[in-house]
C-alpha cells in the first residue's frame, strides 16, 4: 500500500442519523482486513444530506474525493475499489478535488460562503479554524476601537437572519448606548421551526465561527457576559459549543482579556427544554431567567432592558456566523452578494419530497425555482412539485406558480410568506394543502404560551374546523369562518407566534382553496392524505407484482396473490396510510 | 376536544401530587445507554444539581431528569426549598417545557419526529407501527418500564425524514417496519456511539 489515506466522515446529526458510525466502523475494520494505513476523522454536515453518509477519501497524493451513499455495509466495496484497485467508484463520486461528478448542480448553484468551513474542518480543532481564516476578524477588529466594527456591519446592510430580518447594527446601537454598568449577548440557537436545520448544522459544523461572532458584538456592545441558548433537541450542537468555548478559553480568546487587556468577556452555555415560543426573544431571556416562556409586552425592547433587567443583544446562530465573515473580509465584499436591501447569502435547509434535500447557501435574490430545481433537483422520484412551505410555522404555502419570486426579505410577505429562519419543505402531489394547514394550527394550538386569549383559544378553534375539513364534514361557511379567525387571532395576539399563526391558513386558503372545495363539496381529499376521505387502489395494468407493497402494508390489506401478479387492496381492512403508495416504484398505487 | 399541554394550568387542570413520597426505588434491566437513578435519595441528586448549576433553575431540573429520567416529587421539594420558589411556581416552570417529565419513564424512551419534513413523508405511520408494535400511545410507559413512547417537535434532521430516536440515538430514514427494527438494533448502540 502507498503512504497514509484519510477519510473524512461527515458526522453531524444527520449524517449519525444515517449510520455514520457504523460506517465508521466498518471503514475501520476493512482498512485493518485490507492493510491500508487509514485515518479516520470526523467533521460537521458537509451539506447534500440526501446522498447521506457522506465520506472523503484523500489519497497519498493530496486529491481529495467526495462519496455519498457509503452505508456500513458499502464501506468494504469503496476501500476495495478505491484504495486497493486504484478506481474511483464513479456510480458512488460526487466530487472529485473539488469538482463535481454527481449532483453537479448540487454545489454549482450555491455561494457556500458561511458554510465554507462546515463540512471541512473538524468542528472540535481550533486550529483548522484558524487555518481557514478563523479568528482573524477579531484580532483586526480588536485593533480598532469598537465603532468601527458597527460601522462596517451597518455599512455591510446585514440584517438578523432569525426571520424578522431587523438591521443588527441597529440593535447593536441600541444595546451599546443604553446606559448600564452590566451588558449581555446572547445568541439564540433555539431553532424551532419545524423543518429548519441551518442553526444546527452551524452549531455543529463551526461553532468557533459563531463564538468569534459574539466576541465581536461583545466587543462593540460593550458586553462582559454572552449566553448560547441551545435548543434540547439539538445534543450534537450543544455538545460541540461547549468544547469549542472550552477550547476559546483555552487559547485565551475567552476570559480576562478576550476584548482587549483587561476587558472580560465569558460565555455560558444554557440548553433549552422543549418550548418553540422561547424563539422569541422576551420568551427566551424568560427561559434563562427560570421562568415560563412567556414573551413580554415590547417596548422596553431588550437592548434597553433584557436579561436580568439590562441591556441584552440577542442575535442568531446565522447572524453571528455572518458577522465573523464580515469582520474578517469586509463590508464591500458582504455586499457583492445579495440584493440592495437584503445583501448577503442565506442559508437554507431544504427538505421533504425533494430529490436532493440538504444544506444550501445562495444569494440572497436567488428564486425559489432556482433553489427547489437547479439545486435540489425537482421532486423526489420525479413527481410533480405543487409547493413549498417556507418559513416555518409563521411562514406560508406558496404555489409552483410562484417559483419565480426572490427569497429576500422584501419579496416573500407580498406573496403571504416570510424567509423566516430558513426552512424550505417541499410538497409534491401527496400532500394534502389543507392537512399541512391543520398541521402547523395544530403545532401552533401545542406551542402558544397560552397568554393571549386569540392565540389560545382562535388556534384550537382554528384546528377543529380544519379537523372538520379533513374528515369531510366541513361546510362552505368554514371558510369564512377560518379567515375571519385567522385575521382576529393576528391582530390580537401579543408576540410574534401569535401575529404570524394565521400565515400557514391565510395562505393555503388564498393558493389552495380548491383542495378546500374538494373536500367540502366532493368529500374527497384530492392528495390521498386525508384518511377518511381516501381510499387506494392498485392499477392491474401498472403494478409490476413485486411485493414491496404488501411488505409495507401494517394493516395486512394487500393481498398476495403470487410472484408477478398484480396486487389487491382490501378496501375494508386498508387504513389509507398511503404507506404503499409510497413504496411503490411503478406508480401503480391511486387515489380512487 | 383537548388543550395544549401548556394551557392546563391556566384552565385550572389539577395539580399532580408532586408532593407524594418517595418512589420505590428501581433499577436498570440491562445496558442500553439510558440513565437509570438506583438511588432513592432524590433530595440528594437535587442538591447536586443546584451545586452543579447555582441560579439556572431550568438547567438543575434538566441536571435532575439526566439522573433520575423523570422529576421525582422529593427532588422539587428539595429545589423549592433551596431557590425559595413554591412548588406551584416550579410546577408552572415544568409544564411549559416539553422535556419535563413528572412521571416515571421507561428504560428506552422513543421519540418520534413531528417535523413538517416529517410529517409530510410518513410520521404518522411511524407512529402508528410503533403504538401497534408496543400496545401504548404517544406519552404512555409499557408496564414493565422498559420504553416510553413520545412525540418531539423537530429534531433537525429533516432531509432524512421520517426520523425518530431510540434512547438518544437518531434513525433516519424510518418507515413502520423500520422503526419497529430500530428498537431491535437498541441495544447495539452502546459502542455505536460516535
Amino acid at each position: 500500500m502507498s503512504g497514509a489515506w484519510r477519510a473524512t466522515i461527515g458526522a453531524g446529526s444527520c449524517g449519525l442519523a444515517a449510520g455514520a458510525a457504523a460506517t465508521r466502523r466498518a471503514l475501520q475494520n476493512n482498512a485493518q482486513i485490507l492493510g491500508i494505513e487509514l485515518q479516520i476523522v470526523s467533521t460537521g454536515c458537509i451539506g447534500l444530506c440526501a446522498r447521506e453518509v457522506l465520506v472523503e477519501l484523500r489519497g497519498p497524493d493530496g486529491v481529495t474525493w467526495l462519496y455519498g451513499e457509503i452505508a456500513a455495509d458499502k464501506a468494504a466495496e469503496l476501500l476495495q475499489r478505491h484504495v486497493i484497485q486504484n478506481e474511483p467508484w464513479i456510480e458512488r463520486l460526487l466530487l472529485r478535488q473539488g469538482i463535481a461528478v454527481h449532483d453537479a448542480d448540487f454545489w454549482q448553484w450555491q455561494k457556500r460562503r458561511i458554510l465554507a468551513r462546515c463540512g471541512v474542518i473538524d468542528p472540535e480543532s481550533l486550529e483548522q479554524y484558524r487555518q481557514l481564516a478563523g479568528y482573524v476578524g477579531l484580532k483586526k477588529t480588536l485593533a480598532n476601537p469598537p465603532h468601527a466594527l458597527l460601522a462596517a456591519v451597518g455599512e455591510a446592510g446585514l440584517r438578523g437572519r432569525g426571520g424578522a430580518g431587523f438591521p443588527t447594527a441597529q440593535k447593536w446601537q441600541s444595546c451599546r448606548e443604553t446606559p448600564s454598568d452590566l451588558r449581555y449577548v446572547i445568541c439564540n440557537g433555539d431553532e424551532g421551526d419545524p423543518g429548519a436545520f441551518m442553526d444546527r448544522n452551524l452549531l455543529e459544523g463551526d461553532p468557533h465561527a459563531v463564538l468569534e461572532g459574539m466576541i465581536l458584538a461583545a466587543y462593540v456592545v460593550g458586553a462582559a457576559q454572552g449566553l448560547v441558548y441551545v435548543r434540547d433537541e439539538y445534543p450534537l450542537a450543544a455538545k460541540r459549543m461547549q468544547r469549542a468555548i472550552a477550547a476559546a478559553r483555552e487559547a485565551g480568546l475567552l476570559g480576562e482579556n478576550a476584548r482587549g487587556p483587561g476587558q472580560p468577556f465569558d460565555v455560558e452555555l444554557r440548553r433549552g427544554a422543549g418550548a418553540f415560543v422561547c424563539g422569541e426573544e422576551t420568551a427566551l431571556i424568560a427561559a434563562i431567567e427560570g421562568e415560563r416562556g412567556i414573551p413580554q409586552r415590547r417596548p422596553p425592547f431588550p437592548t434597553e432592558r433584557g436579561l436580568w433587567k439590562k441591556p441584552t443583544s440577542i442575535n442568531n446562530v446565522e447572524t453571528y456566523a455572518n458577522v465573523s465573515w464580515i469582520a474578517a473580509h469586509g463590508a464591500a465584499a458582504f455586499r457583492s452578494v445579495g440584493t440592495e436591501r437584503s445583501p448577503g447569502t442565506k442559508i437554507f435547509s431544504l427538505a421533504g419530497d425533494i430529490a436532493r434535500g440538504g444544506l444550501v447557501e445562495v444569494g440572497m435574490g436567488t428564486t425559489i425555482r432556482q433553489v427547489v430545481y437547479a439545486i435540489g433537483g425537482g421532486g423526489r422520484g420525479g413527481r410533480s412539485i405543487k409547493a413549498v412551505q417556507i418559513g416555518g410555522p409563521s411562514g406560508g404555502c406558496l404555489p409552483a406558480t410562484r417559483f419565480d419570486t426572490p427569497i429576500d426579505f422584501e419579496a416573500l410577505p407580498g406573496e403571504g410568506a416570510i424567509m423566516g429562519s430558513g426552512g424550505l419543505v417541499v410538497m409534491d402531489d401527496t400532500a394534502c394543502m389543507v392537512d399541512v394547514a391543520r398541521y402547523f394550527v395544530g403545532f401552533l394550538r401545542d406551542e402558544s404560551c397560552g397568554r393571549c386569549s386569540a392565540c389560545r383559544v382562535g388556534t384550537l378553534r382554528m384546528y377543529e374546523i380544519l379537523t372538520r375539513i379533513c374528515n369531510g364534514g366541513g361546510v362552505l361557511s368554514d371558510l369564512d369562518e377560518l379567515q375571519r379567525l385567522a385575521t382576529a387571532v393576528g391582530d390580537l395576539s401579543a408576540c410574534g407566534l401569535g401575529r404570524s399563526a394565521p400565515n400557514p391558513v391565510l395562505s393555503t386558503l388564498r393558493w389552495f382553496r380548491d383542495e378546500y372545495l374538494a373536500h367540502i363539496l366532493e368529500h374527497r381529499c384530492p392528495a390521498g392524505r386525508c384518511r377518511t376521505l381516501t381510499q387506494f387502489v392498485i392499477d392491474p395494468y401498472l403494478c409490476d407484482g413485486c411485493q414491496r407493497c404488501w411488505r409495507q402494508c401494517g394493516y395486512g390489506a394487500i393481498a398476495l396473490l403470487g410472484r408477478g401478479v398484480a396486487m389487491q387492496i382490501a378496501g375494508d381492512v386498508c387504513g389509507s396510510c398511503g404507506g404503499c403508495r409510497d413504496v411503490c416504484g411503478f406508480g401503480a398505487v391511486r387515489v380512487v | 376536544m383537548t388543550l395544549g399541554r401548556r394551557k392546563r394550568l391556566l384552565c385550572g387542570g389539577a395539580l399532580p401530587r408532586l408532593w407524594a413520597g418517595s418512589r420505590p426505588a428501581w433499577a436498570s434491566a440491562g445496558g442500553g445507554g439510558t440513565v437509570v437513578a438506583i438511588e432513592t435519595d432524590f433530595a440528594g441528586v437535587a442538591r447536586r444539581a443546584l451545586g452543579r448549576c447555582p441560579g439556572d433553575v431550568v438547567g438543575v431540573l434538566q441536571g435532575i431528569q439526566a439522573e433520575c429520567g423523570y422529576l421525582p416529587g422529593p427532588a422539587l421539594a428539595e429545589v423549592a426549598a433551596q431557590t425559595g420558589r413554591s412548588l406551584a411556581q416550579l410546577y408552572g416552570v415544568i409544564s411549559f417545557y416539553a422535556t419535563f417529565s413528572l412521571e416515571k419513564r421507561g428504560r428506552v424512551v422513543i421519540r418520534v419526529c413531528q417535523g413538517t419534513a416529517c410529517h409530510v413523508r410518513g410520521a404518522q405511520r411511524v407512529t402508528e407501527a410503533l403504538t401497534q408494535h408496543l400496545h401504548i400511545d404517544p406519552g404512555q410507559t409499557t408496564e414493565d418500564y422498559e420504553f416510553t413512547l413520545e412525540t418531539v417537535a423537530c429534531l433537525g434532521c429533516c432531509s432524512l425524514a421520517p426520523v425518530l430516536t431510540v434512547a438518544g440515538h437518531t434513525h433516519g430514514r424510518s418507515d413502520g417496519p423500520r422503526a419497529v427494527a430500530s428498537l431491535v438494533q437498541q441495544h447495539d448502540h452502546e459502542e455505536e456511539s460516535w
